[in-house]
């Protein structure tokens, strides 16, 4: 399992443990007819998987789950689609600048490429055309860390 | 005069299939399977253990013969619902009396909100609800049926 798999699959998995401990989520979903009950073996799970992972980006991923409720984000085109701002050039695939302090995650091959846009033929609505995507433990902390301090008020979780 | 001719667009947010097995996993397999084929999933391995963890919180399975799940995650690449039919009838639940026939998978990227997730998770589930409705589908197992049950799918 890669480093972006790990934490892709804990998030999902932090994802499914609020729905099952915060009420207005249960609510919604009894509402629709579903029970959820408490999920003790899924947080045994998250802890064995947080143990595998890099306690560095472990910490930076917790922070930002605590503080926005989501510890992950996508980078399309050098756009977060957390936040919505551009990254700094230094945030590219294979860059190995750091940031006050904090590596960008492209540096520790946390990034991956999608595969290229792909063009139709026919010319019309595709499902399998998609922009290029990378996708990153950019988070949110790297902002509140003074990388971007000056837009504090755009950062919307 | 020029004359144009317009055909419909094809609804590409929604598939129907034809479920080959009676568990319960082989089900979820198949649907992963096919949102992958339609390049709507990056990570199928992992977005087939987020469904099989899902059940684990409680079941999906509405009663009456129909199931319906979902995942709001980053490995959804663009919105999808998939539903399978099962002429078989489908084991989802240990001990449980009814076959499942019905069985929607709704897929909603990471980077949407939340709350769109529930909206879709509410349309489906409530389109599906009504006997009346799955009998349709059941009878006419085509795009255009799914599409007119689920119109009110936010996309």
């Amino acid at each position: 399992m890669t480093a972006v798999e790990g934490f892709l699959e804990l998030h999902d998995l932090d994802v499914l443990l609020a729905q099952a401990g915060d009420d207005a989520r249960r609510g919604r979903l009894r509402r629709m007819g579903y029970t959820v009950g408490p999920a003790p073996a899924l947080v045994r799970e998250r802890e064995r998987l947080a143990g595998k992972l890099d306690r560095r980006w472990l910490n930076v991923y917790e922070r930002s789950l605590g503080r926005y409720g989501r510890g992950l984000s996508a980078v399309r085109n050098r756009v977060c689609l957390g936040c919505r701002l551009t990254l700094p050039t230094s945030a590219r695939r294979g860059a190995t600048a750091r940031v006050r302090g904090l590596r960008p995650p492209a540096a520790l091959g946390l990034d991956r490429a999608w595969p290229r846009p792909q063009t139709s033929l026919r010319g019309d609505t595709d499902p399998r055309v998609h922009p290029r995507m990378t996708l990153a433990t950019h988070v949110m902390a790297a902002y509140s860390d003074g990388w971007s301090p000056r837009r504090p008020g755009v950062i919307r979780h | 005069m020029a004359i144009a001719e317009i055909s419909p667009l094809t609804d590409t947010s929604l598939n129907l299939l034809e479920l080959r097995h009676r568990r319960r996993e082989s089900a979820l397999h198949q649907l992963v399977h096919s949102a992958f084929e339609h390049e709507a999933v990056r990570h199928s391995a992992l977005l087939e253990s987020l469904l099989t963890r899902r059940e684990r919180l409680g079941s999906t399975a509405l009663g009456h013969s129909h199931a319906v799940t979902g995942a709001w995650s980053w490995c959804v690449r663009t919105p999808l619902v998939l539903v399978g039919l099962s002429s078989k009838g489908l084991e989802w639940e240990d001990g449980a009396h009814d076959a499942i026939e019905v069985v929607a998978l709704v897929l909603t990227p990471g980077e949407v909100a939340e709350e769109l997730h529930y909206r879709r998770m509410e349309a489906v589930t409530s389109a599906l609800r009504l006997q009346r409705h799955r009998q349709r589908l059941l009878d006419h197992r085509d795009v255009p049926t799914l599409a007119l049950l689920l119109r009110e799918l936010p996309r």
